[in-house]
């Protein structure tokens, strides 16, 4: 990776980092109602405004701190919560590890954004147990295909030799199986953030959210029963193009950081 | 026959003799040999009770207690009874008498008539492949070579029921020496013979028995086939690897550290390897080994300790049994070559050992008490350093790993060890080079990391699954010979996995072969393999 470019992904990651923060330290309170209802783009209110008079370009920015924060929260916890799971099940005994396998198999057979909805209808969750709620029902996906990487992992003369030198689980993890198990970790973490965004923007759009902290997929949910007048497309090009952009965005820094990952492995420059 | 018991010999306080005691019997010559200084010289002075230091002991000849002799009785001890050939010296000679009077003389002086005594004489020095003209000369032309077989000559004359050669082929040529071997061989086949020699070559031919000398004790003794075949003294053992005329075998190795003569406890004390606390208090008597009673050894861990014990391991591999109850010891300061075809176990082999896999059955054990290292258990080279050095770790830190986990290793130590096993196998030791990814280095480059991180440990035993298979010959030979001296200085035990049959000859003191999952000996390593160990 070239030096403009690790300050490009350095200088997004502070961003994201600031925004998480934010989002989940002070959820920005809404917008203030300064236009007419439903009115087009114009020089004061760029993308319109909302039914409310809300402008909505503004609304989108606010709302990014919050979509973001649920996004990368939840999607860090998830791959997080699926490696660790997984490394203990390659370490159990064999007996326990096939346990805590089906139990793996058991919960990613239940219908996780069913339950996500119906724990979200009982709680309206706020930022932070959005993230939790989403990362506590999508962790189960990503621990078959971390077990197949650590299986791989300590299979290696490396780790046998590390555990023979005395390595405890943590060092092995940490020193060993993460540093090799990383290209297909971001890979994994970008589509779990670009899940949880999705999800929570769903669960957003179905109204199962705190209402009072503004979202992307809320945004969406208030344009659609406005949707059969055609002027309402401002109300939903807002949110879209921000939650495409953000996506977009996260797919692009996962490639780097592959890529970053993959060559300090030793693999070739080509591949990645 | 001669018995000596508990014979000592002092110069004021300096003992340069300790208690030394064995038996000399008709037909069972015994070679003494220890380096210089070890008092070979003051144990034949001391039989001919012509030590000029104050001698304790009991010295029993044919049952006549010798010490006990008055000056009449002594005279014909010397000169009938018993001869001793010393070293040739320009004065060991009476300069003022011919060679031929010399001899007759020894012989008249003990009732000889004068006509045999001359015939004899004539006949010695021929036998002694003496040029004629020799007899009527005087000493001062002869070479060092002459004076020697005059001497030996001179000591047959009166056919003595004891003969003691001190270094009686250190001058001569080959020829002369063989004919001088022969001679006592002959003598000693109704005689009783104690050759003194540092001579090795005429420790084989003539020695029955042998016994070893260090620092004044004698601490081993046994047949010779047994004592050069299997020395249980580290010192013996130092001793014998250091003998230039093995053509084939081992490399040449010595004894860590000089002779340094101590107040108490082991003489070897502060050269060996395996030393435990009560070395360095008392010393040890001569014991014989549990299964051999004839060869004793003084020490107090009984010899050389084993380093590493494996007893019936059994290990298969998806269904196929690949070691059978497999036996293995490895002695402090060995090298064990492990040669064999491909698939035979070698590896599963290392690996069990070396504690990365656990066999089916059986027992592996590493025993550190006293050896000369830091670190417990065994370190592997492996076979393949690709798969065995993770590839995102930088040098330093793949180098380290093994003391950084150990937990009471210091950071400056760390990489002081790092720096110093690195420089040992001829890789770079600045930070852009620990620095650098094991990814990116070469196959012969990570093979010699994967050596500096088995060496880094300091283990007392390391086993090296084809380690040098990477190299070029010149960096392979300088790691070899890294290995050795660290064997030699440190003690350390090496099993040499390899397929190069040269190589394992030139660092193996004994080669075994996988065999059915089981070790067998393969021929002798070198001439001092300790045939009888178990393999």
């Amino acid at each position: 990776m070239s030096v403009s470019a690790q300050y490009a992904v350095g200088v997004v990651i502070a961003l994201v980092a600031v925004t998480v923060a934010w989002g989940l330290v002070s959820p920005p309170s809404d917008v203030a109602m300064a236009g007419g209802p439903l009115s087009p783009p114009s020089p004061q209110h760029w993308l319109g405004t909302n039914q409310l008079g809300q402008d909505n370009l503004i609304r989108v920015f606010v709302a990014a701190p919050g979509t973001l924060s649920i996004g990368v929260v939840a999607g860090l916890l998830t791959l997080i919560i699926g490696t660790l799971y997984g490394f203990l099940v390659v370490l159990a005994p064999a007996t326990l590890g096939h346990i805590m396998m089906r139990a793996c198999d058991i919960l990613s057979a239940l219908p996780s954004v069913v339950v996500a909805m119906l724990v979200a209808s009982y709680v309206r969750p706020g930022p932070v147990v959005l993230a939790l709620l989403l990362a506590a029902v999508s962790w189960p996906f990503t621990v078959r295909v971390i077990v197949a990487l650590v299986r791989r992992e300590i299979r290696r003369d490396s780790f046998a030799f590390a555990r023979a030198f005395g390595g405890g689980p943590l060092y092995l993890l940490r020193r060993h199986v993460a540093p090799r198990v990383m290209p297909v970790l971001i890979a994994l973490g970008v589509q779990e953030t670009r899940q949880a965004i999705m999800h929570a923007a769903g669960l957003a759009f179905l109204g199962l959210t705190d209402p009072s902290f503004p979202t992307w997929g809320g945004m969406l949910a208030e344009a659609l029963p406005l949707l059969d007048d055609l002027s309402t497309i401002w109300l939903i090009a807002a949110p879209i193009t921000a939650l495409t952009c953000l996506i977009l965005l996260l797919i692009l820094l996962g490639a780097r950081l592959e890529t970053w990952a993959h060559l300090s492995l030793g693999g070739a420059v080509d591949r990645g | 026959m001669i018995e000596v018991e508990n014979l000592s010999v002092r110069y004021g306080r300096l003992a340069v003799l300790d208690r030394v005691s064995f038996t000399l019997t008709p037909g069972r010559p015994l070679v003494v040999i220890g380096e210089s200084g070890a008092g070979k010289t003051s144990l034949a002075k001391a039989l001919m009770r012509l030590s000029d230091g104050c001698v304790e002991g009991r010295l029993w000849f044919d049952g006549d207690d010798v010490m006990a002799f008055d000056e009449r009785r002594l005279r014909r001890y010397r000169g009938r009874h018993a001869a001793l050939v010393v070293q040739a010296t320009a004065d060991a000679l009476n300069p003022q008498m011919k060679v031929l009077d010399q001899v007759v003389d020894a012989m008249t002086a003990h009732g000889w008539p004068l006509r045999d005594a001359r015939e004899r004489a004539l006949s010695l020095l021929r036998r002694q492949g003496l040029a004629s003209d020799v007899a009527g000369r005087f000493p001062a032309g002869l070479s060092g070579g002459e004076i020697q077989r005059v001497l030996l000559a001179m000591a047959l004359a009166n056919r003595p029921a004891l003969l003691i050669l001190d270094e009686p082929t250190a001058a001569l040529d080959p020829d002369t020496r063989r004919q001088a071997l022969a001679t006592i061989r002959e003598v000693s086949r109704d005689g009783c013979v104690l050759l003194i020699t540092h001579d090795f070559e005429a420790m084989r031919e003539i020695g029955i028995e042998t016994a070893v000398l260090y620092g004044g004790h004698l601490i081993e003794q046994g047949p010779t086939a047994a004592v050069v075949g299997a020395p249980r003294h580290p010192y013996t053992r130092g001793l014998l690897r250091a003998q230039p005329d093995r053509l084939v075998g081992k490399d040449l190795q010595g004894v860590p550290g000089r002779f340094e003569r101590r107040a108490g406890g082991c003489p070897f004390f502060n050269r060996c390897r395996q030393v435990i606390d009560v070395c360095e208090t008392a010393d040890a008597s001569l014991v014989a080994s549990d299964d051999d009673a004839t060869h004793r050894v003084a020490c107090h861990r009984g010899g050389i300790v084993a380093a590493l014990t494996a007893r019936g391991l059994w290990k298969s591999q998806s269904g196929r049994p690949i070691l059978r109850g497999l036996d293995l010891t490895l002695f402090a300061g060995e090298t064990v070559a492990v040669l064999g075809e491909s698939g035979s176990g070698k590896s599963t082999l290392a690996r069990i050992l070396a504690g990365l896999d656990r066999p089916d059955a059986g027992v592996v054990s590493v025993n550190r008490e006293g050896l000369a290292a830091r670190g417990i258990g065994a370190a592997l080279v492996p076979q393949h350093p690709q798969t065995a050095i993770a590839a995102h770790f930088t040098i330093k830190d793949a180098v380290a790993e093994p003391l950084a986990l150990r937990g009471d290793v210091s950071q400056d130590d760390q990489q002081a060890r790092t720096v110093a096993c690195l420089a040992a196998v001829q890789l770079a030791t600045d930070d852009a080079f620990l620095a650098r990814r094991a990814h990116s280095l070469s196959g012969g480059e990570l093979q010699r990391v994967a050596i500096a991180r088995a060496l880094v440990q300091d283990l007392p035993v390391l086993i090296a699954d084809e380690a040098t298979s990477a190299l070029d010959v010149s960096v392979q030979a300088k790691i070899v010979r890294l290995l050795m001296d660290l064997q030699e200085q440190r003690g350390l035990s090496m099993i040499f996995i390899t397929h190069d049959r040269a190589l394992a000859d030139r660092v193996a003191d004994r080669l075994v072969t996988v065999d059915r999952g089981r070790l067998v000996p393969l021929g002798n390593a070198g001439v001092n393999a300790p045939v009888a160990a178990t393999a």
